[in-house]
């Protein structure tokens, strides 16, 4: 079950940097025709970012326990110490500007350029910082797997 | 005179996001550091980061919903073009606190 809600999380990560980069591509051409499609994207990002932290959040408390163990007993307890840590912080900032990208879509992304500049930027963090948590869970999976290995 | 063309909420939550993020990002050390509050944390909900992560998201709502209501429902007086730049850069430097702190302090 832990590894269904663990693989579940990277899923909707995944999907979240897809919806994230649609976002960007979409809205730096945006014209009257596609203002309602990249607004169905920002808000298909932020709820892919509220299901990425909710299913995220709940393996973490529950089941996290464990594998820092493996992990700080292991040959990378930088996997915990330094990506958890940091990653566990960075995805509270990320779930806080995933959310604020619907509202920045909702203006007038045609007719205002510092609106557009604004959900440029804000998508473009998302995805950006999104594959930076990817790449955090990935080493941390590394992490333990190490840790299991020297177990053996 | 504020010559916006975005709309109220937008600037609203913009400047409440920058806000939680640096508020957030400055409870990663303090909690850190101090005993005290991390347990206070932990005692709150059970678990310190779900803890952090209500007060984040309570932070950024409560802020953004006052600036809301900020010079008669337009929002707050920010230009529209140091909006883009204020999210950003919040974003980063609070990105870079717990990461820095993790990786250098603790």
């Amino acid at each position: 079950m832990s590894n269904i809600i663990l693989m579940l999380h990277a899923t909707t990560g995944v999907l979240f940097i897809l919806t994230a980069v649609w976002t960007y591509v979409d809205a730096l051409n945006v014209t009257e025709a596609s203002v309602a499609r990249v607004r169905a994207a920002g808000k298909l990002a932020a709820l892919l970012m509220w299901l990425t932290i909710i299913i995220g959040g709940y393996w973490y408390i529950y089941f996290y326990g464990a594998d820092k163990a493996v992990i700080l007993k292991g040959p990378w307890p930088v996997a915990h110490d330094f990506f958890m840590e940091t990653k566990e912080h960075v995805l509270l900032f990320l779930l806080i500007l995933a959310t604020f990208l619907p509202i920045a879509t909702a203006n007038d992304l045609v007719k205002v350029p510092a609106a557009k500049r604004l959900v440029l930027w804000v998508s473009g963090l998302c995805a950006l910082a999104g594959l930076g948590m990817e790449g955090a869970g990935a080493i941390i999976s590394m992490g333990a797997k190490l840790g299991l290995m020297i177990a053996k | 005179m504020n010559e916006s063309q975005m709309t109220g909420a937008t600037k609203a939550y913009g400047l409440a996001a920058a806000v939680a993020f640096l508020l957030s990002a400055v409870l990663v050390v303090v909690k850190e550091k101090s005993e005290t509050v991390f347990n206070l944390m932990k005692a709150v909900t059970m678990h310190h980061w779900f803890t952090h992560a209500v007060f984040t998201v309570l932070v950024f709502l409560v802020v953004g919903y006052a600036l809301s209501k900020s010079n008669g429902g337009q929002g707050p007086n920010i230009e529209d073009r140091k909006l883009s730049c204020l999210v950003t850069a919040s974003f980063v430097v609070a990105c870079l606190i717990p990461a820095v702190f993790y990786g250098l302090f603790d």
